[in-house]
């Protein structure tokens, strides 16, 4: 059956559709064809840094010898996973790989954990996003808690966000392992934080934090002891920050101390490179081959890659929640108030149609900007919220306008910055890949 | 002049935008020379709306819904007393629930509201999402609703518009929200006053107002000119 329908559907499908009809024939097929991998199955979910974790544990494991199968394009709903398992499968349906490394959206996860048995879950965050579409944290969180249990797999969880370390309780599970970052690693906190979740779950008194590194996460307690940070079996421990540069960093496990990198700065990128090395450590790499490995890799498609666009170097980063958000920001432009920007904002399902929670962006890092370019359907949207954050914007709805605006900006050889949410991110580079003398480059 | 502003609950009922009324309000008043104060009216913690111009709520889960429900009825009085002397409100979504008589939970709870407006709300199983457009008094107003309660008005109070866009066709409720005074309830988020500037401008006039009368002058306008809103009665229809 499975062999058949793959090459019905043909190899290399980098999206949904086949795994859409192949489930609708035989909803059991991705597991029968997951429980053919000998080294099991990761699942990596969370709001915010999916797509890259994913791709960084791919190339740890990759490097300490397993064939790796995963979903790349970020195509992490059920049928975007069972198209990947279909695209390896040889002609008498045999997967061709060792371990299944995939994204999972935070909802369906419940799903796919029935599906495909894992042996790993790993959670990065819990952010609002996509309110229309997730509803509320607490359901997220009640999801996510719900696939773990039924997993009854090893979770690695991030200490640091009381939300995604709760689950571990929630979830009953007595196989949680967490990752984190050390007060005294180095790595800047910052008291003001927008915060997502900072009541202690189990009494709801108001959580202390003795650090806060960015929104939720940071070292926390309940005041009446109720819930604690727990103890990361894998922390980071020291960093080497250069502005604009990847960050080096020292991730401690047990005895071990390892030395790796991130694919790209900011604060949010050691969370997905530290979960990235715990995680392939768990499913039993060298922790030196999967740092080396993970430090090697470029950002994943979108996510702070830069491409070359007529002489420019563009650096294109997916911006779809205020947290997320507030993190780029925070770690391009604080201190730079010259090079060009430009906003992408869409409404499209992807993106979710609701577009209010760019009120909760934090701007005062853009504030005073005169020079920001704005596309989009939801262009008006956006040039108005930048209007009340004192950032002059001029409004340039069309992508390859808007596009040929932000180069006209930019001197020969510069730098620009683009941010935009899903689909208008995909529109964008688009756009600039198809413009003559375009080319991708390593950061 | 100074113009304070209560900022109910926003620990709890600040979803997903809500944030950027009080952006608004704080940066139109600014444009027009004024200064603002933002209070927070937190569960459990001291609160005097005697000192306040201007009331502003947002929605929240249902978590945090429930967490400040009873907070907010033992508030009642001293909110009621200062619409009553002529402070505006702005509610929206949950507060907004919680400013009618009540909310029935899915459970079949009915969790009390402070009865601002004659109107009770009950959760479905159904959300109403995307975007809206209403007829209101204060011209035509866009924002996006998200939201599983049904709320229903009684026969004397005024609804807040008439949705003439979104909702989709063939639904019986197409009413949004409810006016009493200056106190305004809707399920619009979008935000609702940076997206429709006419009706911040109406409750910062009316914020105004209450602020020079309380320092014994003059009400001072818009002096841009830009913000004259009819105050007439709403065309039921």
């Amino acid at each position: 059956m499975a062999g058949r329908l793959s090459r019905l559907v043909g190899r290399g499908a980098g999206h949904a559709i086949p795994g859409k009809v192949a489930g609708r024939v035989d909803p059991t097929l991705a597991g029968r064809l997951a429980s053919q991998l000998p080294g099991g199955v990761v699942l990596i979910t969370g709001t915010n840094g999916k797509t890259t974790t994913t791709m960084l544990v791919a190339a740890g494991l990759s490097a300490a010898g397993e064939k790796v199968l995963t979903n790349p394009t970020g195509s992490n709903l059920r049928q975007g996973i069972l198209s990947a398992l279909l695209a390896s499968c040889d002609a008498s349906g045999q997967v061709a790989g060792t371990v299944g490394v995939f994204e999972v959206d935070e909802l369906t996860l419940p799903l796919v954990v029935a599906q495909v048995r894992p042996r790993l879950v790993v959670v990065l965050n819990l952010f609002r996003d996509q309110l229309d579409r997730h509803a509320e944290l607490d359901i997220v969180a009640r999801r996510l808690a719900d696939g773990i249990r039924s997993a009854g797999s090893e979770v690695l969880l991030n200490a640091d966000d009381p939300l995604v370390a709760d689950l571990a309780r929630r979830a009953g599970s007595e196989r949680a392992h967490f990752f984190g970052i050390d007060a005294a690693a180095g790595v800047r906190s910052e008291p003001d934080a927008i915060s997502d979740a900072d009541r202690c779950p189990v009494c709801g008194r108001q959580l202390e934090y003795s650090t806060v590194f960015f929104a939720q996460m940071g070292h926390y307690r309940c005041p009446a002891g109720d819930f604690t940070r727990p103890e990361p079996s894998c922390s980071l421990v020291a960093v080497e920050e250069s502005p604009g540069a990847p960050t080096g960093f020292v991730a401690r496990l047990g005895a071990v101390e390892q030395a790796a990198r991130t694919a790209s700065p900011g604060t949010y990128s050691l969370y997905n490179s530290l979960a990235a090395v715990a995680a392939c450590v768990a499913m039993g790499a060298d922790p030196a081959v999967a740092a080396e490995a993970v430090s090697a890799c470029s950002p994943a498609y979108g996510r702070g890659e830069t491409i070359d666009v007529a002489g420019r170097s563009i650096r294109l980063v997916l911006v779809k929640n205020p947290v997320g958000f507030a993190q780029v920001i925070d770690t391009f432009l604080r201190d730079d108030r010259g090079t060009p920007l430009l906003v992408g904002l869409n409404d499209a399902a992807a993106d979710g149609r609701d577009t209010s929670w760019i009120w909760d962006i934090p701007m005062d890092g853009l504030a005073g900007r005169a020079d920001v370019v704005v596309c989009g359907t939801r262009t008006e949207d956006m040039v108005l919220r930048l209007k009340y954050a004192d950032v002059q914007a001029r409004a340039c709805p069309d992508f390859a306008d808007a596009v040929e605006v932000l180069l006209g900006k930019i001197p020969i050889a510069g730098t620009g910055y683009v941010m935009a949410n899903y689909t208008a991110m995909l529109g964008l580079r688009r756009t600039m890949l198809a413009h003559p003398a375009a080319g991708r480059q390593a950061p | 002049m100074t113009v304070r502003i209560a900022h109910l609950y926003p620990r709890e009922m600040s979803l997903y935008g809500d944030t950027g009324n009080i952006i608004a309000v704080r940066k139109r008043l600014q444009w027009r020379g004024h200064d603002s104060a933002v209070a927070a009216v937190e569960a459990g913690e001291d609160f005097d709306f005697s000192t306040v111009d201007m009331i502003i709520g947002g929605g929240g889960p249902d978590s945090g819904q429930a967490h400040i429900a009873a907070d907010l009825v033992e508030r009642g009085d001293d909110v009621k007393a200062a619409l009553a002397a002529g402070v505006p409100a702005l509610v929206v979504c949950g507060l907004f629930q919680l400013f009618g008589r009540s909310f029935t939970t899915n459970d079949g709870a009915v969790i009390p509201g402070i009865g601002v407006f004659d109107a009770v709300t009950v959760a479905t199983r159904r959300r109403i999402v995307g975007n809206v457009e209403l007829a209101t008094r204060f011209g035509r107003l866009v924002g996006f609703e998200n939201h599983s309660g049904m709320t229903r008005l009684g026969p004397d109070q005024e609804p807040f518009g008439r949705v003439v866009s979104g909702r989709g066709p063939g639904r019986r409720r197409r009413e949004d929200g409810a006016v009493s005074g200056a106190a305004i309830g809707t399920y619009l988020h979008g935000p609702v006053l940076p997206r429709n500037p006419l009706l911040a401008d109406f409750l910062i006039d009316k914020a105004l107002a209450h602020r020079a009368s309380r320092d014994g002058r003059a009400p001072v306008g818009d002096p841009t000119g830009s913000s004259r809103v009819p105050h007439g009665p709403a065309s039921r229809t």
